[in-house]
């Protein structure tokens, strides 16, 4: 489960970014408020990084009137792209998995009787 | 708003300092980039006077370093042995307390006054030839031949094969540091088995015998700026054919400067020469 978190952070970053430009304890926060998604708060950093290096996000200081300077991240073309990508493979993976899972369960109540 | 305060609370340095350790395995850009959002976030999240809980709450949810580090690592390139380990040194002297670096300043005075004293002794000039040279023995001063050619000087003797023969020379310690005579350099006398010692301060010279009569030893101190003399004693075993001369135009001395134990090369005025034909107990040619 670890691993199936970690690989949708990602996209799920890209969709916040779509939604505005924002600086990381506000990412933090808004992933925290989806339960289970984040398992601590700092992998977000390393995963902005990547994301950062893969030029699917950028980033910039921005200096607001009565703030401290602060890092805003954005999503770039190419990563609405991916975004969007992932979006259409996610909809059929959850699909095909949600499927199989509510089938085997299915099965799971009928198997005691019908094994034998 | 965060500010400042919030990065001096204590459990926050203490898991910076950690951070620092950790990212040393990470190319330097990547290392301080991670650094500073790991800070800014903090900066953020830790509101102004929050207490002990809170801050480790806090902390808690960022993860461990090490944790934070391995998944940045994750997708950098590998570090080369050498600069991980210099990051890590200079990630622990970041770290370390103002003690240490007072120690280490400490310890780099001591060094350092160390190296200079050693290169000190190491260039100090050694003693050198004084004044005075001669045979210690009367029945050699008595029938030494004195010959000069091509500014070359030389004295020469009747070998004594068998019997004890011997020179002396008053040398001088031009260095400000007491130079200590601790023997003859191996092969430095070709006479036969010989030994040195240095006199007691301001002996009574008298050629052809009376320096004998002073007190010598060895190790023996000769301070700086001051004279003292040198007495090098062998029982002859060379057998000489008639005409035959061996002699030597420098004497080499072990001699302790500080530290160091150097060798002392002293070029005589004079050469000191035996020659043949050898009477009495002789063992080798040369």
């Amino acid at each position: 489960m670890t691993e199936l978190r970690r690989g949708v952070l990602g996209p799920c970053v890209l969709a916040l970014l779509e939604l505005r430009p924002r600086f990381g304890l506000e990412l933090v926060r808004d992933l925290a408020a989806s339960d289970g998604l984040l398992t601590s708060d700092g992998t977000v950093y390393p995963l902005l990084n990547r994301l950062r290096d893969a030029g699917l996000v950028t980033s910039e200081w921005r200096d607001e009137e009565g703030e401290r300077a602060r890092r805003y991240y954005s999503i770039t073309a190419a990563g609405q792209e991916a975004l969007a990508a992932f979006r259409a493979d996610w909809t059929q993976f959850a699909a095909t998995v949600g499927g199989v899972l509510n089938h085997l369960q299915g099965d799971a109540h009928i198997a005691p009787d019908g094994g034998r | 708003m965060g500010t400042r305060t919030q990065q001096r609370h204590p459990l926050i340095r203490g898991y910076l300092r950690e951070l620092d350790l950790a990212l040393a395995e990470l190319p330097s850009e990547k290392a301080v980039e991670l650094r500073q959002q790991i800070t800014a976030h903090l900066q953020d999240a830790v509101p102004p006077r929050a207490s002990a809980d809170e801050v480790a709450t806090i902390l808690g949810r960022l993860g461990p370093p090490g944790e934070l580090a391995a998944d940045a690592a994750a997708g950098a390139a590998p570090q080369a042995r050498t600069a991980v380990a210099v990051r890590r040194l200079g990630a622990r002297l970041r770290r370390a307390r103002w003690q240490s670096w007072v120690l280490a300043a400490i310890v780099a005075l001591v060094l350092a006054a160390g190296a200079g004293r050693v290169i000190q002794f190491a260039t100090a000039p050694l003693l050198q030839q004084g004044d005075t040279d001669g045979w210690v023995y009367a029945r050699d001063y008595n029938r030494e031949v004195d010959t000069q050619a091509d500014e070359a000087q030389q004295t020469t003797v009747p070998i004594r094969s068998g019997q004890l023969q011997g020179l002396y020379l008053n040398v001088s310690n031009p260095s400000d540091f007491t130079e200590t005579v601790l023997g003859l350099a191996p092969g430095s006398i070709p006479f036969g088995n010989a030994v040195v010692r240095v006199s007691e301060p301001n002996p009574e010279i008298d050629f052809g015998g009376a320096v004998a009569n002073a007190r010598y030893a060895l190790p023996e101190n000769v301070p700086p700026g001051q004279f003292r003399m040198v007495e090098v004693l062998w029982r002859s075993s060379l057998c000489l054919a008639k005409g035959a001369q061996v002699g030597i135009q420098q004497i080499q001395l072990r001699v302790r400067v500080g530290w160091l134990v150097k060798t002392d090369t002293i070029r005589l005025f004079a050469g000191f020469y035996l020659s043949g034909p050898s009477q009495g107990t002789c063992r080798s040619r040369p």
